[in-house]
């Protein structure tokens, strides 16, 4: 409500809102219109210098693919004589969809609340957060893609390896950013409560939790986008099977190596379209969250631990 | 004069980072009688928030006594109300949450204490701002929330650092008006730093004047007129002579420029 009031207000006396004041207002807008200029781009140099599809295809190819996938139930594009190696493009995109997202959100719970809690318990004593911390940072430096192979080892090819794949990655940035966000209380905020006698619990609850939630939120942003990233890390190294409907493996992630198998770039195109799709949702429905519970904080951008 | 608060041969020194030492504080001498409103000015550095955050136990001293009620000050009091120089409001608190703050901590009655926070929140003419939160009220309506924050739990003393800093002249003027009349009503003893010397004057009892390097009172400056002060009481014969001469103090001492 704030926010618009504000911004008639800037309109307002700047004498009525020129074009460009309102593309940048409607950044939704702005977005659109070059997301339809790039691909009017896209398309025209793809067909003006005869690309093949193999090695870059058009947005109309693309679209074809997705559109046929996601209703047809027929994800393979067939260009190059694509080889159902192993008879993943019988299964629909919504069974790779679901595969995908599931291991993503479950892992994205897990692995965001144990970081939480490890941060909100690692800043209760020093002596923990000396002990602990070395070791949590020495493991997040391994790259994720080495542990992979030991998760399927460790917890077998189904889901739950790609949960623990996924909840691995969205363990780190939680802990550091409440970490961090429970440090951040001002001195003055401190002296307050201290000059009101409040306990230790007080402190906690009224005072450092409340200050460090911008940053614990601008952890669930990065938390939400990794663990998707984790998912598909996880299905590369071994997909399970199907849980729900369709036949053999599920998830996108063997989707995309199928189609690379088999050459077919419009088909990992349409996937990589997916893919973004599903990352951006699961991104705004944290934002939206966020503006909910958040509704005090200035919109600043506190992200930390990435 | 009977002491309530008293403090003799304070001295401060902070250690930062760099293991510097900075001298804030020195020989610092002077007794609060109970009911008494003392006022503080002096430059900028001078000292004047420490000695504040000291006298409330946020602080701890370097040497010499301090003391409330002959006990020494040695923690923060439930008895004691503080504004800070900053608002310092809880972003995630509206003007009654955050007024209610030291009577939640304090686990007073809510019963009692609400209405007292409502008649504290009209006195500062916030009255239909309960429910706004801190980014949607101005600079001066969050010092004004901070003030009534401090008088909820209804504490003997009050310290304050600038409360009306923030404020334009003439909210700056209700504001002392107001202050005098809650002042006169309660019998609080009160401790208030500023960097107005009209204010100080208008306020105070006495008139505690700070120079800087280190921080030390260069005079307690004793204000005699009569109570309770109008606006034109700073027109008085009286009330200019102790403004030039406390402006005169800074201005020898070579701490204003
Ligand atoms: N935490 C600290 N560490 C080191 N030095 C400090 C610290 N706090 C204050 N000082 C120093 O102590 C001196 C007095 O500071 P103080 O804040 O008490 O001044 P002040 O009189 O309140 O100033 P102002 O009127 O600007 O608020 C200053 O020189 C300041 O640099
Ligand atoms: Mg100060």
């Amino acid at each position: 409500m704030a926010t618009t009031d504000r911004k008639n207000e800037t309109s307002k006396s700047a004498g009525g809102p020129s074009l460009s004041e309102t593309l940048l207002q409607r950044s939704y807008l702005l977005f659109g219109i070059s997301f339809v200029v790039l691909l009017v781009v896209w398309e025209w140099t793809v067909t003006y210098f005869e690309v093949d599809d193999f090695i870059f295809p058009a947005p109309s190819g693309v679209a074809t693919a997705l559109l046929r996938g996601l209703f047809f139930y027929d994800v393979g594009s067939g260009v190059g004589g694509a080889a159902d190696f192993m008879g993943l493009m019988k299964t629909s995109f919504y069974n790779h969809i679901s595969h995908t997202l599931f291991e993503a959100v479950m892992g994205f719970f897990m692995g965001s609340i144990i970081g939480l809690g490890l941060g909100l318990l690692f800043m209760q004593s020093k002596w923990v957060e000396a002990i602990i911390m070395p070791y949590v940072v020495a493991f997040q430096t391994l790259p994720k893609l080495a542990i992979a192979p030991l998760f399927i080892i460790w917890f077998g090819y189904e889901v739950k390896s790609k949960i623990f794949l996924a909840g691995l990655v969205a363990f780190f940035p939680l802990l550091v950013n409440t970490m961090v966000g429970l440090k951040s209380a001002a001195t003055d905020q401190i002296d307050l409560m201290r000059s009101l006698s409040a306990s230790r619990w007080q402190m906690f609850w009224k005072m450092q939790f409340p200050n460090a939630l911008p940053f614990i939120f601008a952890g669930f942003e990065i938390a939400v986008v990794f663990s998707l990233l984790g998912a598909i890390l996880g299905e590369f190294v071994g997909a399970g099977q199907c849980m729900w409907g369709g036949r053999g493996q599920c998830g996108l992630g063997i989707l995309l190596m199928q189609m690379s198998f088999s050459s077919d770039t419009t088909g990992t195109f349409a996937i990589l379209v997916i893919l973004s799709c599903m990352g951006l949702g699961m991104h705004q429905v944290v934002r939206f969250v966020k503006k909910k519970v958040l509704f005090w904080a200035p919109e600043t951008d506190k992200t930390m631990g990435a | 004069m009977d002491a309530y608060i008293s403090v003799s041969n304070l001295e401060k020194e902070y250690v930062t980072a760099s293991r510097e030492i900075v001298h804030a504080l020195t020989e610092i001498n002077f007794e609060i009688a109970e009911g008494e409103f003392v006022s503080v000015v002096g430059p900028s550095g001078c000292g004047k928030s420490t000695l504040l955050k000291i006298l409330g136990g946020l602080l701890s001293r370097t040497s010499g006594t301090c003391s409330l009620k002959n006990t020494p000050i040695d923690g923060p009091r439930n008895d004691v109300g503080i504004v800070f120089q900053d608002p310092v409001l809880l972003l995630w608190r509206n003007v009654l949450q955050n007024t209610m703050l030291p009577a939640e901590i304090l686990g007073l009655d809510a019963k009692k204490t609400l209405p007292r926070a409502h008649d504290l929140i009209r006195l500062v003419g916030l009255e239909g701002f309960e429910d706004k939160y801190p980014h949607e009220l101005s600079g001066g309506m969050r010092q004004r929330n901070a003030i009534i924050r401090a008088l909820i739990h209804d504490p003997n003393v009050l310290l304050m650092d600038e409360p009306f800093g923030a404020l334009d002249a003439m909210t700056r003027e209700q504001m002392n008006l107001e202050l005098q009349r809650i002042w006169l009503e309660s019998k609080k003893t009160v401790f208030f730093i500023t960097h107005s010397i009209p204010e100080a004057v208008f306020l105070g009892d006495r008139v505690i004047v700070m120079t800087p390097r280190p921080g030390r009172i260069s005079e307690i400056i004793t204000v005699d007129i009569p109570r309770p002060r109008s606006l034109s009481t700073m027109g008085d014969e009286m009330f200019v002579e102790l403004t030039q001469k406390i402006r005169n103090l800074l201005y020898v001492e070579g701490s204003l420029d």
